[in-house]
């Protein structure tokens, strides 16, 4: 009978020693990663550049972060549908839905926030070459910098995190010459560590182009960074000097074969799916579908600038007067499509009419026109369809049918050689130096962009023109169409024409116009009156300075940190 | 049966035949588990006895935690669901079981075969973390949830609700514990049963379709359609698609179920298996479930019990598993989908939609072939020592296993450009227990009755998971069996682990049936926390049966009962997920431009070591009433519950990297009062009638936030809908909140009103406000059995009133927003101007987070009505048949404009805070079912 004492406490016995012992509670996470001791070796590196990258690409995967790029003259949206936040930026207005100014922020500050990681903790890696260290920082610094500098045009005045410290949401937004400050001294930093003009490496270079930051392309971004800071709003023109002086390293590179990112031949490269890595791209965002689903390493672009009644997304539509004002030539052919291609496969004008009659809304929405939008279409990033109904690898054909899908392995063009040549003929005029070579530079710019290449007067503003007609309608570019305007303080005359009567002749009377009928029948006319049509989106927000420039800060950032005023 | 004051018996032979030689005049007592006693006064000849259900008496066990209690000794707060309660109705689940039968306890299900289902008691007290009851399965716990168990194997639910009943479980009581007791053999009883059931469902309550026609006309005229694009739908020789027709099918459920249960004096012995075959409304869902148990139970000595038990279940699921909150859902995608567009092209690939949702084609969705397997394990010996008298040590130790598999692939023909893929995936957890208990049970001088339990409990959980997937297959008829065959290989894996160590002591005593009082205190030591592992939780009940007082024996006769109760205690909830106070660096997956993935690791995430137990404490006071000897019965109970230092996930500022990470802050207050009603309003006789009334009344508010982050946001769709649902101090968790909609202005404008109550095309996000709450206030479930002679009718309703939602699914197929870029709602085109606006004004704003579209969720439903009829083993000579017809969800009573008043959208990480925001949940089918159970 002693058994029945025995064997309960044997067992509560048992039970303690299967739980008492004092790890029991204690957590081995197995598999997971700590950063105390994460940078040990190459292999850490690079996976904490891997994870910087990923920020890089999540940061333009989709159209979000380009909303606010609607300000800019080339750029406006479609009306009636589903793209209030894009005209709201297009019209200068406070936004109801704020998602652009939202995704942009938190995007930009997640390559801040994985750059950090790296800067602070890359010098001490340890069992890692020097070489190798000053890649990982160079890289590193340079987005830091281009993630801010996106800001700070958008924003003004910015909470600075460069350690990932929490800070109570107590910090005071910087003015804007501190962060300048900051952008150079990160993109100074990254010009120190001796980055590569080529790199060889898988994963940090392909085809024709650097995945991986160049030292092309840190002196490329300081030329453009320095232009900024001669104009608005700090004004400081002392530093067209240093720009012409930084773009010419990178000019002088170029032509004495030490940088290998130099212009395409023809402008029809330029956008060309086939040549999706090419020899032009200073800083390109690479991108590359799986699953056929959106994921932060494809690009979502596709169809955005496509017209919504010819398939696409009608996100980016091209702006009337832009599109008027935008010399004749090889690259406007490529900036815009020729021709809209209708869905049956005719091609006609923009401004083609099913009846041949002047443009005509009736009182019900409905129009004359044949293509509902009546305006010019962007195709940066529009690509044909194969016969087989795949991405075609060919330089866009308005005429051949448009690839509908949506997830793409399109390249995002940061800054392209002609650009990096605009900036020095513009840096250069303004500060008064190296002005015969820069015209000479551009001329290069110009003669594959015109049929016969205007002769310029006035190098300044020659250059600036030609920088906005090369990055026309691509609001990923480093300095878009908005940025050029906002640099000049110039995006008052874009709201002030805007407001205006809007009569700037698009087309003149007299213009042999192709069309189809609204059977679909193909036919051709000449207009009889000269096309005058204002834009769809009407601005009628009162122009307000700086607050009409920039953008509000995330309204939930400043319900966090009530110190994010202007 | 057994002649009173004598141990002369016998018991029934299969058939219930028997034979008892007494004297006429001596009185017998026929008794039968489960049963009320009967006494007769012997006469010559035979005589049939009808036993009649017990479920009044308070003599009745009340399972709670550790241990059993009479319900008369009970202070604390539990409700009880007898297996009878459902027996009769074609429940296929626990969750359905639960669903608006028991006082104070909210059940939503996803509606998904097979699906999952939010159980909720008394309310929400965690911002963040997991609302769910712990699920107790004959004293172990089940992490596995619900999901396997055949309820017919289910002899009784208890679910304990107050602090004092749930403190016993401490670190995991907060959200109320559901202990489920499961049938046992009988002593000296056998039963052999067979039940088969057969059901036909049809989805309710389904969105109206555009016809192809109208829908081509609005295209031409609204959305610049060339009239040629769309020719064949204008002139109505294509009739286009209708996308009801395309989702939605006639389901059916298939049910069988097998017991057979013997039992002596010294040894019991139950088995059952189950065989459920549920084909869902939603084309291509469906779920099978086998299931096992067997338990045996045998004294081996006079002071050694054994109870032994398995259970075993494989859950089979195909289809869409899930409608949640996204974009992808392939109801939502359906719903906004345009009737003028190809389905499929001659390839079989099917279409994108040109002018409405940019998502996949929904067919194509749902076409696409996906399975889910789990099988779940559950055993358990228990040990029980009789040591001494009134003195026992009970030893119990479980394994929960859960065994899940998914495997899915990506058709090259779901969309035109669909990359063809495959997945497998593996999760594999168990969970170990070891319960140790102590337990005394003793009176003293007639009138001290103790029951003193001592517990220590070890519970260890390990979870290990592997996944492969591939994109790119060579070759797509190889399915998902060979990842080799992919162009792009993908890997993951993962580990996760908890523990926890506790020590329970629990005293119960009652005076004289008149006093009780009972104690518990619960230490609890967690591995999910850093530097605060320990914690311990009290609680303290008493109650006073008034009846049994000596001045209320003259109105006994009338009140039979009469008991107040009163109970606080703290109980807590330490469930956030393994390592959180680690600090951990997150993975990303990226291509540089190849198929090569690239793994990178940052460091985004930031932890609190310091983080400890978030803690409810709960008060309820409570009053039972008996009338005319159990014949009605009532109980009301008040409760207060408030959380402190709760797990709150707060997140740094986007411009810190966004970062989320758990704080010890924020308060949470639950108020209520759960009534239950009971009558036996007509009895004896060939007619009866039973009634049951649950009722409660929930108050749940956020008392308490945080300055860094003082609202915490929720109900995002894909820039359609966004912040609809946010979590502010002083108002309900979830409540719904956007823009004050005014009306449509002469030009056809949306106009909202700004903070200062002015009108306004484009409000700013400065403009909004709280629109209402997402919880109902006031729920009901009542439940009547009317018999005549072998005919019984059982009618089951439930209803909710009290809560609004924002119904996103309508707000986007009457706007042009996101990716439902055109008007779906064929009710559209009669309200332009009165509450729709014009569509071809130039920027107009459709705000879905506004009061436009917030709705009244309120509804009654009939849930179930059961029509049986009973034959005796008497006529039929082989077995008691019971045939029944069921008709489920036969009618619901509701203003709301969307599919279901009642189902949220599941799958999105905060689901509590964005239960409100109904973005297409899957319709509640009407099921009739035909079924027959046989007791041999």
């Amino acid at each position: 009978m002693k058994k029945k004492y025995f064997i309960p406490l044997l067992a509560a016995v048992a039970s303690m020693n299967f739980s008492s012992c004092s790890d029991f509670l204690t957590e081995d996470p197995k598999g997971q990663l700590t950063p105390t001791g994460f940078f040990d070796s190459q292999a850490s590196l690079t996976a904490a550049l891997n994870a910087l990258y990923y920020n890089v690409q999540q940061s333009q995967c989709n159209s979000n972060p380009g909303i606010p790029m609607c300000q800019g003259d080339d750029i406006t949206s479609t009306t009636g549908s589903n793209k209030a936040a894009y005209l709201s930026a297009d019209a200068f207005e406070v936004p109801t839905d704020t998602k652009g100014v939202q995704y942009l922020w938190l995007w930009m500050y997640n390559i801040i926030q994985s750059a950090n990681l790296v800067i602070d903790n890359a010098p001490n890696c340890s069992n890692v070459t020097q070489e190798n260290i000053n890649i990982a920082l160079g890289n590193a610094y340079y987005w830091r910098a281009y993630a801010y500098f996106q800001l700070v045009r958008i924003f003004g005045p910015l909470p600075v995190n460069i350690h990932n410290v929490p800070d109570n949401n107590q910090t005071v937004p910087s003015p804007v010459n501190e962060i300048y400050d900051l952008i150079v001294s990160d993109l100074l930093e990254a010009e120190k560590c001796n980055l590569p003009a080529k790199y060889t490496a898988t994963n940090q270079v392909i085809g024709n182009m650097n995945i991986y930051i160049s030292e092309q392309a840190v002196k490329s971004t300081l030329a453009a960074v320095y232009m900024n800071m001669a104009g608005f709003p700090m004004n400081k023109t002392e530093y067209y000097a240093q720009a012409a002086d930084k773009a010419k390293e990178v000019i002088d590179g170029v032509n004495s074969g030490k940088y290998p990112q130099a212009l395409n031949a023809s402008w029809a490269d330029v956008y060309n799916y086939g040549n999706n890595y090419n020899n032009e791209i200073v800083v390109g965002i690479t991108y590359h579908e799986q699953t056929g689903g959106w994921a932060n390493y494809d690009s979502q672009m596709s169809c955005c600038h496509q017209l919504g009644s010819l398939s696409g997304w009608g996100d980016f539509l091209a702006e009337r007067y832009f599109w008027a004002k935008y010399p004749e030539g090889p690259r406007k052919d490529y900036v815009y499509a020729k021709k809209l291609r209708t869905t049956n496969g005719t091609c006609v004008d923009w401004w083609a009419t099913v009846d041949g009659q002047p443009y005509k809304v009736n009182s019900d929405g409905t129009s004359n026109a044949v293509v509902t939008e009546y305006r010019p279409m962007f195709t940066g990033f529009t690509i044909n369809a194969d016969a087989a109904g795949k991405p075609a690898t060919v330089p866009y054909d308005y005429a051949a049918p448009y690839w509908t899908g949506m997830c793409i392995n399109k390249t995002h063009q940061i800054i392209r050689y002609a650009e990096v040549i605009c900036w020095f003929a513009e840096a250069s005029a303004r500060a008064g130096k190296y002005t015969s070579e820069a015209a000479t530079e551009l001329a290069k710019v110009q003669a594959r962009a015109y049929t016969t290449a205007p002769v310029n007067s006035d190098l300044a503003t020659a250059a600036f023109l030609e920088h906005g007609y090369e990055v026309a309608g691509m609001p990923f570019a480093m300095v878009n169409r908005r940025a050029d305007e906002f640099r000049l303080n110039i995006l008052k005359e874009a709201y002030d024409y805007r407001t205006g009567p809007q009569s700037y002749v698009l087309v003149p009377k007299g213009t042999v116009t192709e069309s189809m009928d609204k059977n679909g029948v193909p036919f051709t006319y000449t207009t009889t009156a000269d096309v005058v049509v204002a834009e769809n989106m009407p601005v009628t927000a009162a122009w307000q300075g700086d607050n009409s420039i920039y953008q509000i800060y995330p309204p939930k950032e400043v319900e966090k940190n009530p110190n994010l005023k202007r | 049966m057994i002649q009173k004051g004598t141990t002369r018996g016998a018991t029934t032979d299969i058939n219930g035949q028997y034979t008892l030689k007494v004297a006429p005049g001596s009185t017998v007592v026929f008794s039968s588990i489960g049963m009320v006693k009967q006494e007769w006064k012997a006469v010559a000849g035979t005589h049939d006895v009808v036993m009649q259900d017990d479920n009044k008496l308070l003599d009745e066990v009340v399972v709670v935690g550790y241990g059993t209690v009479r319900k008369a000794d009970l202070a604390g707060s539990v409700s009880v669901l007898d297996g009878k309660a459902f027996e009769a109705q074609p429940v296929t689940s626990v969750s359905e079981a639960l669903q608006g039968r028991v006082a104070g306890v909210n059940v939503i299900s996803d509606g998904v075969p097979g699906g999952s289902a939010r159980i909720i008691v008394r309310g929400s007290n965690s911002i963040n973390k997991s609302n769910e009851p712990l699920y107790v399965v004959d004293g172990l716990v089940r992490e596995s949830g619900l999901t396997g168990i055949n309820p017919d194997d289910i002899q009784s639910m208890q679910i304990l609700k107050d602090a004092s009943s749930t403190a016993i479980y401490g670190s995991r009581g907060a959200n109320g514990v559901v202990i489920i007791t499961t049938k046992k053999g009988v002593a000296g009883h056998s039963q052999l049963t067979l039940d088969v059931s057969y059901g036909w469902a049809n989805a309710t309550r389904l969105p109206k379709q555009t016809g192809a026609q109208e829908y081509a006309q609005k295209l031409v005229q609204y959305a610049g359609i060339l009239e040629n694009d769309v020719r064949d739908y204008l002139d109505g020789t294509n009739p286009g698609i209708d996308w009801n027709d395309e989702m939605f099918r006639t389901g059916s459920v298939q049910n069988y179920k097998v017991t057979f249960s013997r039992g002596s004096d010294k040894m019991q012995f139950y088995a059952s298996g189950n065989y459920m075959k549920h084909e869902g409304v939603v084309r291509g869902s469906q779920y099978e479930r086998y299931a096992a148990r067997l338990n045996g139970s045998a004294d081996i000595t006079n002071w050694l019990n054994v109870n032994a038990d398995v259970s075993m279940s494989h859950g089979q699921g195909k289809g869409v598993g899930e409608f949640n909150m996204s974009g992808y859902n392939p109801l939502w995608v359906a719903f906004n989908s345009s009737p003028t567009m190809v389905m499929k092209n001659a390839d079989g690939v099917y279409q994108m939609d040109p002018y409405c949702t940019i998502q996949n084609n929904a067919r194509g969705i749902i076409e696409s072939p996906v399975e889910r397997r789990a099988d779940i394990l559950n055993g358990h010996i228990d040990l029980r020592f009789k040591i001494l008298p009134g003195f026992t040590f009970t030893s119990s130790n479980g394994i929960d296993y859960y065994n899940f598999y998914s495997y899915s692939q990506s058709l090259s023909t779901a969309s035109p450009t669909a990359n063809t893929g495959m997945a497998n995936n593996n999760t594999n957890r168990y969970l170990l227990q070891s319960s140790n208990n102590f337990t005394y049970i003793g009176t003293f001088n007639e009138k001290h009755n103790l029951t003193a339990t001592a517990v220590w409990e070890a519970t260890k959980s390990e979870t290990r998971r592997m996944g492969i997937s591939g994109s790119n297959l060579a070759s797509e008829s190889v399915g998902w069996w060979n990842v080799a065959n992919a162009s792009t290989i993908n890997a993951s894996n993962g580990y996760q682990e908890w523990a926890l160590l506790s020590a329970v002591a629990r005293v119960i005593y009652n005076f004289d049936n008149r006093y009780m009082l009972t104690g518990t205190l619960r230490a609890d030591g967690s591995s999910r926390l850093s530097n605060n592992k320990w914690s311990v939780f009290p609680s303290v009940a008493g109650a006073w049966t008034i009846s049994n007082e000596k001045f209320m024996q003259e109105i006994n006769p009338v009140l039979s009962n009469l008991k107040l109760r009163a109970s606080y205690g703290v109980i807590g909830n330490q469930d956030i997920a393994p390592y959180s106070t680690l600090s951990l660096m997150s993975q990303t997956t990226t291509y540089y431009g190849t198929n090569n993935p690239a793994t990178g690791y940052w460091a985004n995430k930031i932890n609190d070591p310091n983080l400890k137990w978030e803690r409810t404490h709960q008060v309820d006071v409570g009053l039972d009433f008996g009338f005319l000897g159990g014949r009605f019965d009532a109980s009301i109970d008040w409760y207060y519950k408030r959380t402190t230092d709760a797990l709150l996930s707060t997140t740094l500022a986007d411009y810190l990297g966004g970062s989320s990470y758990y704080v010890n802050a924020g308060e949470v207050s639950n108020t209520g009062v759960d009534i239950v009603l009971n009558g036996n309003i007509i009895q004896g006789g060939d007619w009866n009638w039973t009634t049951s009334i649950n009722m409660s009344v929930l108050k749940n508010k956020v008392e308490k936030m945080t300055a860094l982050e003082p609202i915490l946001y929720s109900g995002s769709m894909q820039s359609i809908i966004t912040d609809a649902a946010i979590i502010k101090e002083g108002e309900p968790i979830g409540a719904l909140f956007g823009q004050r909609w005014s009306r449509i202005d002469e030009e056809g404008y949306d106009v909202y009103l700004d903070k200062d109550g002015n009108e306004t095309r484009n409000p700013t996000s400065d403009d909004r406000v709280v629109l209402g709450k997402a919880n109902p206030t006031f729920t009901l479930g009542w439940n009547n059995t009317v018999s005549w002679k072998n005919w019984s009718l059982n009618a089951f309703f439930t209803g909710a009133f009290g809560a609004k939602r924002i119904n996103a699914l309508r707000f986007a197929r009457n706007s042009m927003i996101g990716n439902s870029r055109f008007i779906t709602d064929p009710d559209y085109w009669t309200e332009i101007g009165s509450s729709m606006p014009d569509p071809s004004v130039d920027n107009n704003q459709y705000i879905g987070a506004s009061s436009k579209w917030v709705e009244k969720a309120d509804y009654f439903r009939l849930e179930n009505v059961t029509l049986a009829y009973d034959f005796k083993k008497s006529v039929t000579r082989f077995a008691d048949i019971h045939l029944y017809f069921s008709i489920q969800n036969l009618f619901t009573i509701t203003g709301y404009k969307g599919i279901n008043p009642a189902s949220y959208s599941f799958g999105s990480e905060n689901l509590q805070w964005a239960q409100g925001i109904d973005t297409g949940t899957s319709p509640l089918p009407r099921t009739y079912t035909v079924g027959a159970r046989f007791n041999f």
